[in-house]
């Protein structure tokens, strides 16, 4: 069972993370959400055999998390242990499609196996873009930034409530788990009525809480409006930062880099 | 925003966290090597305590958190890539689970009846996506793809069931309540 309380310490850190001040940080939420779902759509769209048009793309994150100062081997922990599941997904392709469609010398390269590389390529890209939105702008500012941007107020309130209810629910959980543990001596406390304590205790425990919450938030005067301390505001440097990534994955997308420069390389050496 | 309104959002939340920390809760059955995951549990009792469409809600923005990362699908992970995999099918199976629930608990008009029949209905959502998506990602058997993703959880998912209905009955005046 994967524990609870290093999971959402995890994620945790990766919140903590935001509170930097790198030029990378200090950038409008909006405009990074914008410019990370314009690099996921561009990594998406292209052909499934496609993996030298993907390479040059590695530069969006290599450069953020050089700008952002964020640790990139926490970062590629956390890429490696979602990894398994599009592992699953695309392992099957070199099964389906045995056509060889690359030759390199004497190695032939089936079409499954070269969509297998692209899918994880593809997956890699656009969770490491992910995390570097979280990692550089936080939870918080992300769900703001939803609402600002038309997403529904219930959706953004409900995102914020149930990210603040993951770390005191995770708590609560891990407290009774805790709990039990330590008083299972010769395997006692694990019958089943125990675990029935448990849950019923847990769902008391939320239903409470739900209702101090909820107390509570109408006694400061919520009304839905999500209000920071800082008010969002779209600078030059904020546009300029959207429009040269933005227009740096079109030419990307658009033509065959990779191809260009080995072909600069190849005249070099000639 | 209201201030019922407001009430059903707190809820929504706190069952979506719910859902998310059943993830981490697994108790072993005497019989069987499947221990129970409280998942389950949590998605029924959000679609009869909230209803359809709250319910669905609430499953919902436990999926969309999971969907882009946090750690909460069962295992301590979460990403896109589970949607794509071969428990994709289970995941969305939630959201109809927990939309058909509500919808059955809401508008069924026998009350001994009410609960059973939307658990049982709602619990069969879950399976009706999950196994077809499994057979298809992986190729499977339709008899395969049964055994491995349906047949070894059904006796847990009869007690959790079991529980939902007569946790939903315990709490749902207070919920109620609170609502009013």
């Amino acid at each position: 069972m994967a524990n609870i309380e290093s999971s959402f310490l995890d994620v945790s850190y990766l919140d903590t993370l935001s509170y930097q001040t790198t030029i990378i940080h200090r950038l409008d939420p909006r405009i990074k959400l914008i410019t990370t779902l314009f690099f996921i759509a561009t990594v998406l769209s292209f052909g499934k055999y496609e993996i030298a048009g993907l390479i040059p793309f590695v530069i969006y994150p290599v450069v953020l998390i050089a700008l952002g100062n964020l640790p990139i081997a926490y970062l590629l922990k956390k890429v490696l242990v979602a990894a398994p599941f599009a592992f699953f997904v695309g392992i099957f392709n070199p099964l389906m499609d045995r056509a060889v469609l690359v030759q390199l010398g004497p190695l032939e390269l089936s079409g499954g196996w070269v969509s297998f590389a692209s899918i994880m390529i593809r997956f890699i890209l656009t969770v490491t873009a992910a995390l570097i939105l979280i990692a550089s702008t936080g939870f918080n500012s992300v769900c703001m930034a939803l609402e600002k941007m038309g997403a529904p107020k219930s959706l953004a309130v409900q995102l914020l409530l149930l990210y603040r209810y993951l770390f005191v629910l995770g708590d609560e959980a891990s407290r009774l788990t805790r709990a039990r543990s330590l008083r299972t001596f010769e395997s006692r406390g694990l019958g089943f009525k125990v675990f029935t304590n448990m849950i019923g205790q847990l769902l008391l425990r939320t239903l409470d809480r739900a209702k101090r919450v909820h107390l509570a938030m109408r006694c400061r005067g919520f009304d839905g409006e999500i209000r920071v301390s800082r008010p969002l505001k779209i600078g030059g440097r904020d546009l300029g930062f959207m429009l040269g990534w933005s227009g740096l994955f079109v030419l990307m997308r658009l033509y065959p880099i990779p191809q260009w420069m080995g072909g600069m390389v190849a005249e070099l050496l000639k | 925003m209201d201030r019922k309104q407001l009430q059903l959002v707190v809820y929504a939340s706190l069952m979506a966290a719910l859902i998310a920390v059943g993830a981490y809760l697994q108790i072993p059955l005497p019989v069987g090597p499947v221990p129970l995951v409280l998942q389950n549990l949590f998605v029924l009792l959000a679609g009869l305590l909230l209803g359809s469409r709250w319910g669905l809600a609430s499953v919902g923005i436990y999926l969309l958190v999971g969907a882009i990362g946090l750690p909460v699908f069962v295992g301590g992970t979460g990403g896109m890539a589970h949607f794509l995999g071969p428990t994709g099918g289970y995941l969305l199976g939630f959201a109809a689970c927990a939309l058909v629930t509500g919808f059955l608990a809401e508008n069924l008009r026998n009350p001994s009846a009410r609960d059973v029949l939307a658990v049982v209905l709602g619990s069969l959502m879950i399976y009706l996506l999950g196994v077809p998506w499994l057979k298809l990602v992986t190729g499977m058997s339709w008899e395969k793809a049964a055994g491995v993703g349906m047949l070894p959880f059904l006796p847990g998912d009869a007690i959790k069931a079991t529980a939902a209905v007569l946790l939903a009955r315990a709490i749902r005046p207070m919920v109620k309540h609170q609502l009013e």
